[in-house]
């Protein structure tokens, strides 16, 4: 915390952040609404960027450890910030405010209002807004756009940020690299929302829905998410959630015509393979309780909106078998392809995970055994490996923790236990209960935080802690 | 012809041999002979040392006007950069030996840019011929002509077998076994048997067919056994990697021992579905404690020739069904009967055969070419596949009434799809393929069979 570089880094987020704030404005002025819960924010965050900005920096080194603080630290800032325009405009107070500002950015997608129809246009925007910027994460967009500092060695706050093991450079600029993947991001966007305009939707709507998909949110501006829409809807939202799961390098791949790298992608096998396994081990426990058609449709659409951890839903979940509901949970956890803007524990780790726990059976069997763990056709260092396992152990820890401090709210267990789960691995669909604003406000701030644990993957906030001891 | 042949190692050695006993004129290019004095003494080539990657040196053997260059110094770069080399200066046809891995994937790339007229891998040929010997684990060799169509195998027989004490019109009329007996190697010695020749135990008989024919036969030998399924190589190398990869296709279990624990992750890099153990092979304890003898084949590829011996030694000990043995540099004439190491695979041997195929094949397209080769144990006793071309003297004869030479043996031909059987009847036709045995190493031309 001694680096003032940081505090530089923290003062160009924020000013980033509060450009972004000017959009929302614009359709609040569109749909003449009040723009004082925007403009306010916009200035506190303007000013308070510029002035950490001033700071004079001598060295402009940065370690791992401060790309860890740096997000961290940008994250919290940014979620206390998010959360000003829902209290200033009297629909929530600022606790809900947070946890509804962490949701969004976090692409969670639980929400904390009973009803949406009385939120204006401008707040409907804020939210889904805020699931598109947090979906490919605040800082990388910031480093995207803006150069932070001329010898830039800031592959360090990517990797932070980035969900998944590491940061796969294709094009070996990094500033290229996150531009395509945010012209990636950005076309699938637009495509969406074009497919969807097809569908007869309004554009506005078009637009929120386009944006709580791709960044695999889940916030709507309809109580009911999107059950009361059409099938082609329905289909439609449900492939591009299941693109959005994909790792984007893939879709770089694609662009720049690496074909047999796509094939040979093996987070990419075991993720087709998992949600077409997923889809009809749903539909079969499911379609004599709701009719062949419908079920078609369901499992289909909540197959892929658990397991990119968007959280959309298409119908009620909770008239499902409990067997069905596990395996909903189970796909919560684990989520999608690293390098996607999912959450949860991401399909990479679980293959190395899965290749560790061979090795070392082997090795139990045949103590004089070498094996060396490849991933995507490559060695996987040792190191990494072992980081791996920490992060499973840290995730299922974290969980038992929240678990615990949540229950003292006294829900049933499974509500309970959904609630974690998904507000943890970014998913926010509850089967059980509609909202979120039935847990305490301390269950609230205990849900942010494993949402944000959740989101930047739980090594930046350690680190953080961690140093705030020291 | 006029063949230069550059870096004169173990292969080296072994192919100036061959190609001197073909009749070609042979120069050799080395930086150092003394340590092929023998070689040099006794076998009329012409040698010039230096550098043959000085055209000063490359010209000085007459590199404008040879017909073949053979590089197979140590270093693959080196092999490539002369071969390059020698064609810029006139050399009409090159050869160069690459082995390494690395280099494995860009082999097609490497011939078309650099013009070379064939590469040689040792590593790979040796493999390949060990899995080809593993698909008949009870035989001691096999191998396979007319792309696959005839099998031929050799066979030690022993005290059990039933095929001791009968004579080869005996196994042929009486049991109506249909497949050729093409030699039977006796006191270091080979001969093409008669039908009176009688099978002793302790021989070394070479059996040719279909691969229906031939699993007749040895299930009338009782040699039929349980295929391979699981096979342990000691040592790492290279030739360990393709032969892994090979038996790996086949569905064969492999396990392979490597002292080295660096070459140890490579191996496993490499072949991700074997199992690698980083371990002494000589350490017991070790090898039984990964089923050692419960495996199926044992195959000792390190790259020392003795531990190979010891380590095949030992396996025999233990009674493992099928052990494969790679020797490099030690003749093992004699030794191996007392040893009982039946298969010993030489990988020198290997790509000579490959080599005097190529240069038999060179010297004339409108001629009866020579389209394979293959050399058994015995350097005299080969066996060659001829497509019949109109200067054949006999074309159209029956095999009855053609006077062949009395090493010689005509075992299968080839028409069009068809594999037929030799027999007295049969006529020998315009563009069959026909496939010779040759005990006494006589034949260049396809003229050559005849008295």
């Amino acid at each position: 915390m001694k680096k003032k570089i940081i505090y530089k880094y923290i003062g160009k987020v924020l000013i980033a952040f509060s450009l972004l704030m000017i959009l929302p404005i614009i359709v609040c002025l569109i749909y003449q609404e009040n723009v004082i819960p925007f403009i306010l924010p916009l200035i506190l965050c303007f000013s308070f960027g510029l002035l950490l900005n001033s700071i004079k920096v001598e060295s402009q080194t940065l370690y791992a450890k401060d790309g860890f603080i740096i997000v961290a630290l940008s994250w919290i800032i940014v979620s206390l910030i998010g959360a000003l325009p829902f209290y200033i405009a009297k629909v929530s107070t600022y606790t809900e405010g947070f946890f509804e500002a962490v949701s969004a950015l976090t692409t969670t997608g639980a929400s904390i209002f009973k009803d949406v129809n009385i939120l204006s246009k401008g707040i409907l925007f804020w939210r889904s807004y805020m699931h598109f910027i947090g979906g490919m994460g605040v800082l990388t967009f910031v480093m995207a756009v803006i150069p932070l500092s001329k010898n830039d060695k800031s592959l360090h706050v990517l990797n932070a940020e980035m969900p998944g093991n590491s940061v796969d450079k294709i094009v070996p600029n990094t500033k290229k690299t996150l531009m395509y993947l945010y012209l990636i991001y950005l076309s699938l966007a637009i495509l969406e929302v074009i497919f969807l305009l097809l569908g007869k939707v309004s554009l506005f709507e078009s637009i929120l829905i386009s944006m709580s998909t791709i960044s695999t949110g889940g916030l709507t501006f309809l109580n009911d998410s999107i059950a009361s829409f059409s099938t082609y809807i329905k289909l439609i939202v449900a492939l591009f959630m299941f693109l959005s799961g994909v790792n984007f390098n893939i879709y770089l791949l694609f662009l720049l015509k690496k074909k047999e790298a796509i094939f040979k992608s093996e987070e990419l096998k075991v993720y087709i393979v998992l949600a077409i396994v997923s889809i009809i081990f749903v539909f079969l426990n499911i379609f004599k309780i709701i009719g062949v058609k419908e079920a078609i449709v369901s499992s289909i659409f909540h197959v892929s909106s658990i397991m990119t951890s968007t959280g959309f839903s298409s119908g009620d979940i909770n008239v499902y078998p409990t067997c069905v509901k596990i395996l909903l949970l189970f796909l919560m956890l684990i989520s999608a392809c690293a390098g996607s803007t999912c959450g949860g524990f991401k399909i990479s780790r679980l293959i190395l995970c899965y290749k560790r726990i061979k090795r070392d059976l082997l090795k139990i069997i045949h103590p004089n055994s070498i094996h060396v763990i490849t991933y995507e056709g490559k060695r996987v260092d040792d190191s990494l490996i072992d980081s791996n396992s920490t992060f499973l152990f840290l995730y299922a820890l974290l969980i038992i923790l929240i678990l615990l401090l949540v229950s003292f709210d006294g829900f049933s267990f499974e509500v309970t236990l959904n609630a974690v789960f998904s507000t943890f691995a970014n998913t926010g669909l509850c089967f059980e209960v509609s909202n979120f604003s039935i847990f305490s406000d301390f269950s609230k701030v205990v849900l942010s935080i494993g949402m944000l644990f959740g989101r930047l993957e739980i090594f930046p906030l350690i680190v953080l802690f961690s140093d705030l001891k020291k | 012809m006029n063949i230069i042949i550059v870096g004169i190692g173990k292969l080296g050695e072994y192919l100036t041999k061959s190609l001197v006993r073909e009749g070609e004129n042979v120069t050799l290019i080395d930086e150092d002979f003394s340590l092929n004095k023998d070689l040099i003494n006794n076998e009329d080539v012409k040698y010039i040392t230096g550098n043959a990657l000085d055209s000063n040196v490359l010209l000085e053997s007459g590199v404008s006007e040879c017909d073949l260059i053979i590089c197979v110094m140590d270093s693959d770069e080196k092999n490539i950069l002369c071969s390059l080399l020698a064609k810029k200066l006139g050399a009409k046809n090159t050869i160069a030996r690459i082995r390494s891995i690395v280099y494995s994937n860009s082999i097609n790339i490497l011939k078309e840019e650099l013009d070379l007229s064939m590469i040689i891998n040792p590593e790979q040929l040796t493999a390949l011929s060990i899995a080809e010997s593993l698909s008949i684990p009870s035989a001691l060799n096999a191998t396979s002509f007319l792309k696959g169509r005839l099998q031929m195998i050799s066979l030690k027989i022993k005290e059990d077998s039933n095929l001791k004490g009968k004579t080869i019109n005996d196994l042929v009329k009486k049991h109506n076994l249909n497949v050729v007996f093409c030699g039977i190697e006796r006191h270091n010695s080979i001969t093409v048997p008669t039908g009176n020749t009688k099978i002793n135990i302790g021989d070394k008989i070479s059996v040719a067919g279909t691969i229906k024919d031939i699993n007749e036969f040895l299930t009338f030998a009782n040699l039929i056994d349980n295929k391979t399924k699981k096979v342990m190589i000691a040592g790492g190398s290279s030739t360990a990697v393709y032969l892994a990869k090979n038996l790996i296709d086949m569905n064969i279990k492999v396990k392979i021992i490597e002292v080295s624990l660096e070459r140890c992750k490579e191996l496993s890099e490499l072949l991700p579905k074997a199992l690698i153990i980083n371990a002494d092979v000589s350490d017991q304890n070790v090898l039984y404690e990964e089923g050692f003898e419960n495996c199926d084949a044992f195959i000792s590829l390190t790259n020392i020739d003795e531990e190979n011996i010891v380590y095949s030694m030992f396996a025999s000990i233990k009674n493992i069904p099928k052990i494969i043995t790679k020797v490099n540099h030690i003749d093992l004439k004699g030794i191996v009967e007392k040893a009982n190491i039946d298969t010993v695979i030489a990988p020198h041997k290997i790509a000579t055969n490959q080599i005097v195929k190529y240069v038999r094949a060179m010297k004339d397209s409108k001629k009866s070419s020579c389209e394979a080769i293959y050399k058994f144990d015995n350097d005299n006793f080969e066996a060659q596949e001829f497509n019949i071309k109109n200067d054949f003297k006999k074309i159209n004869k029956k095999i009855k009434d053609i006077n062949i030479k009395k090493d010689i043996l005509i075992v299968a031909l080839q028409r069009g799809k068809n594999l037929i059987m030799a027999n007295g009847n049969e006529k020998i036709l315009l563009n069959d393929t026909i496939v010779v045995i040759d005990s006494n190493n006589l034949i260049r031309d396809i003229n050559d069979i005849l008295e």
